[in-house]
């Protein structure tokens, strides 16, 4: 029997019970799926009862599945029209589905080695079904139209490299400093949830998330991409290893800041730092 | 602009001991309007009115600049204040040289 219509049916209960299925006979899809031992009584009405009403729901099982809402209903169309064409797992997300602009169409196709590449406006991303428990694929796929069923609740959130953390949250504010595209504020908040509230967003999430933070003033997004560098140091390593990677680097900071021109993103990061420096001392004492 | 003749350009803005990478010539001639762009832009980085990024695990002071959507890049390693290497190319060889240059953890590994 289908596994994923099982699990369709036992996360959609609510809106099947009673039209559909009977609160006991949801209790015993849930046993079944989970492979849980049956009396023998549960499985004749499992068998003479419940398995004929999914076997007929199984018939108008769609041919795509859909994660995420507000999706632009064209795009939907469009999008189902490309899978249609792709033989293996994929799906598409990104932009495409919910912005009026977007660069391109990602559509990611499960494979056994990652590749990518270019087709006019389309983009393939191919990766393993590993990849698939990785924050920045599931964050994708949470948001996506996929012609197979994904379980996207195996993600391996992993703690991010010291100098990486620090090097996103420097760019970030020069970005914000020269009015760039300022992207790395959306790896910041993504991260920061991932590590603060073990919760990966979606892209559409994300985007939203990410759009209202870069129309604040200029002074506010900066006040926000600290506070979210702040928390993240200080949350994702110990107090001792903070504060001897950040010491010696605030000195560095300090000397290159007065010997050059262009520093003022230096003394922000100097600020940020000497903060968490200092709360870091604090907690370890 | 000729590969060659922005070379000249730029070893009279960072000195002789400047060095390019391979796929420099390359891009130089297919990226349109890249001469005045990149010579400008380096203008400002010797004169010290550009923004960098430093990295708690290099010493090397690192200027990086996107060119356009499609990601090419432009990347001038500078050590102990003296400018070493300019280096010009797209997005998959910007995000190598980040690990290489210990900017940039393997991104297989996120």
């Amino acid at each position: 029997m289908d596994k994923n219509i099982l699990k369709i049916i036992v996360d959609e209960s609510k809106r099947l019970v009673p039209g559909i299925f009977t609160k006991k006979q949801i209790k015993i899809i849930e046993r079944y799926s989970k492979k849980e031992r049956l009396s023998n009584t549960e499985k004749t009405y499992f068998y003479a009862t419940i398995k004929k009403k999914i076997d007929l729901l199984s018939m108008f099982k769609g041919e795509f599945y859909f994660y995420g809402k507000d999706m632009i209903q064209e795009r939907v169309e469009e999008a189902k029209d490309i899978l249609d064409e792709i033989d293996d797992n994929a799906f598409i997300s990104g932009t495409f589905l919910f912005s009026k602009n977007f660069n391109d169409v990602d559509i990611y196709v499960i494979a056994k080695r990652r590749k990518q590449y270019h087709q006019g406006k389309k983009h393939f991303i191919f990766i393993t079904k590993e990849d698939l428990k990785k924050p920045i694929f599931v964050s994708a796929a949470k948001y996506c139209i996929s012609n197979f069923f994904m379980d996207l609740s195996k993600v391996e959130i992993k703690r991010p490299d010291f100098n990486d953390l620090v090097m996103t949250y420097e760019l970030a504010i020069n970005e914000i400093l020269d009015n760039d595209d300022q992207k790395r504020i959306r790896d910041l908040i993504f991260e920061h949830r991932i590590q603060l509230n073990k919760q990966v967003l979606d892209s559409y999430s994300l985007n939203k998330k990410f759009n209202e933070i870069k129309k604040l003033k200029k002074g506010e997004k900066i006040k926000y991409v600290n506070n979210l560098a702040k928390e993240l140091l200080l949350r994702s390593y110990s107090n001792d290893y903070v504060y001897n990677e950040i010491s010696p680097f605030v000195t560095r900071l300090k000397k290159d800041a007065d010997g050059y021109k262009s520093n003022e993103n230096l003394l922000i990061y100097i600020d940020m730092l000497n903060e968490v420096k200092h709360e870091s001392r604090k907690a370890k004492t | 602009m000729k590969a060659e003749k922005l070379k000249l350009k730029l070893k009279e803005i960072f000195g002789n001991e400047i060095e390019f990478n391979k796929e420099f010539d390359m891009y130089a001639e297919s990226i349109k309007n890249i001469g005045t762009n990149l010579i400008d832009w380096c203008r400002l980085v010797k004169d010290g009115k550009i923004k960098y990024a430093p990295s708690i695990k290099t010493k090397s002071i690192i200027f990086i600049k996107k060119i356009g959507s499609s990601n090419r890049c432009i990347v001038v390693k500078v050590m102990n204040g003296e400018f070493k290497e300019v280096h010009l190319a797209d997005h998959t060889y910007y995000d190598k040289l980040r690990k290489v240059l210990g900017l940039k953890k393997d991104n297989r590994d996120y």
